[in-house]
């Protein structure tokens, strides 16, 4: 049987944990698009969360960990419905399509128009965010819409930091480009709208490495 | 610094993953150049305006009911359930549910599959017979706490036999017995607890996560619904039963 000291540790636990229900809903809304398999995907990580309980360090964010269990199952089930389809559609690589893309919309010009995402509706960015693929819209949402660090997303997804940060970067420029082909198609901004080339995705490891080399040099 | 290293940096700056020294580095450029600081405004502009646009929405009221009951329920990680002994049960029979549980639990899976399948093959007699589901769901008002909403089988693939009280994982059941020709199906619907319906194979049909296990030659397939959990037990495989699911209208 269980003493008081872990009855209060358990209490405890649950107080936190319920604590992120919104935060765990919120973003299993934008994930899945659809409310009862958000509603599922938060039952489940909650129900997966007291099983392995006995996992999590108290010194360390319960949010990233609960955030850490519901992407984990989101992921399972993308995979197995992409194996699903695989066997119809065959293979696809949207990573490899996004590189194609035209580097845009990432370097502005100082015209106000260029600040075109600011004239656009919620519906309109939620929507231009749903159409992203799951790597892009897991990495924006998780950074942008909840505002986890590099490191914290790099553990609740699996993946290293580099992996996050070129993530994040080709995510954005893949909703900033939706969103201006939205807002073209709204009048929102004419076709003659400038815009200049970007500098391809920086590696901050890099950045710090050539950093270092240059201050030894001195 | 200069406006190409800004440019390749600007993304942790505006993320706020610059240690103090590039940051304070990057501002003094910023202070200078005109052009670097448009691009810095237009990525946290771009940032600022992806959050304020994408609202988390708060979890519903039914959602939070069933979460807060999953914590309230579920009190110890894996833990033997509180009782494995009942009353009406020989001691042969608690001993072979002893062994049940300790398998199940050691192996991750919910010691509701075998207590449903268990309570399926024992066949216990219906308390009241009835073909018309409205009148087996009053004959529950008031003998549990919960409001037993039937589904609307095609009668053409399960025909209403009648019902009776049951329990279930340690939950008040309303059991709910079905026929299709000789084959005999069992209802158990109970609230939802911790069950953990992603461990199972799982298909979606009409917007509803159908989940199954088979034990011992029988089909347990499962949902949820409203809060509560229904968990239908028959012969056949998972697919069988789940067409015959499947033909019921949306409540």
């Amino acid at each position: 049987m269980f003493s008081k000291r872990k009855d209060k540790q358990y209490q405890e636990f649950c107080d936190q944990a319920v604590e992120y229900l919104d935060a765990l809903y919120g973003t299993a809304l934008r994930l899945t698009s659809a409310p009862a398999r958000a509603e599922d995907l938060v039952q489940d990580t909650y129900v997966r969360a007291l099983r392995f309980r006995d996992r999590f360090d108290p010194g360390t964010n319960l949010k990233a960990w609960m955030f850490r269990i519901m992407f984990n199952l989101f992921i399972n089930q993308i995979r197995r419905e992409k194996r699903g389809r695989q066997i119809k559609e065959g293979h696809e690589q949207p990573d490899m399509l996004q590189r194609m893309l035209p580097d845009e919309h990432m370097a502005p010009t100082s015209r106000p128009e260029e600040y075109f995402f600011e004239k656009m509706f919620s519906d309109e960015v939620i929507r231009a965010l749903s159409e992203l693929t799951s790597d892009f819209k897991m990495v924006v949402l998780l950074a942008d819409v909840n505002g986890f660090s590099y490191k914290q997303i790099s553990d609740i997804l699996g993946i290293p930091v580099g992996t996050v940060m070129s993530r994040l970067h080709r995510g954005r420029r893949a909703l900033r480009d939706k969103l201006h082909a939205f807002a073209l198609a709204e009048g929102y901004i004419r076709q003659d709208s400038e815009e200049s080339e970007s500098e391809p995705p920086a590696d901050l490891e890099a950045y710090r490495r050539r950093k270092r080399a240059g201050r030894e040099e001195e | 610094m200069d406006c190409q290293v800004v440019q390749e940096v600007l993304q942790f700056y505006v993320d706020g993953e610059l240690d103090d020294d590039d940051e304070l580095e990057l501002e003094q450029h910023l202070g200078q150049c005109a052009a670097c600081r448009t691009r810095a405004d237009y990525e946290r502009r771009f940032k600022a305006a992806v959050r304020a646009r994408v609202p988390l929405e708060p979890a519903p009221a039914a959602l939070r009911r069933q979460v807060e009951q999953t914590l309230a329920e579920q009190p110890a990680p894996r833990r033997l359930p509180r009782t494995l002994v009942w009353g009406s049960i020989p001691a042969a029979a608690a001993l072979a549910m002893l062994i049940t549980f300790t398998w199940t639990v050691t192996s991750g899976f919910s010691p509701l599959v075998d207590e449903a399948v268990s309570r399926h093959s024992s066949e216990p007699p219906v308390e009241v017979s009835s073909h018309d589901s409205s009148e087996v769901e009053n004959w529950f008002r008031s003998k549990v706490d919960f409001n037993v909403a039937l589904p609307r089988f095609h009668p053409r693939n399960l025909s209403l036999v009648g019902a009776r009280l049951s329990n279930l994982a340690e939950r008040q059941a309303a059991l709910v017995r079905y026929q299709h020709g000789t084959r005999r199906f069992s209802l158990f619907v109970t609230t939802a607890g911790g069950e953990d319906l992603s461990a199972n194979h799982c298909q979606r049909v009409h917007q509803r996560k159908f989940c199954s296990e088979e034990r011992r030659g029988y089909t347990v397939i499962w949902w949820r619904s409203h809060g509560l959990l229904y968990s239908m037990v028959g012969d056949g495989g998972p697919s069988d039963l789940l067409s015959m699911l499947a033909s019921t209208p949306e409540e």
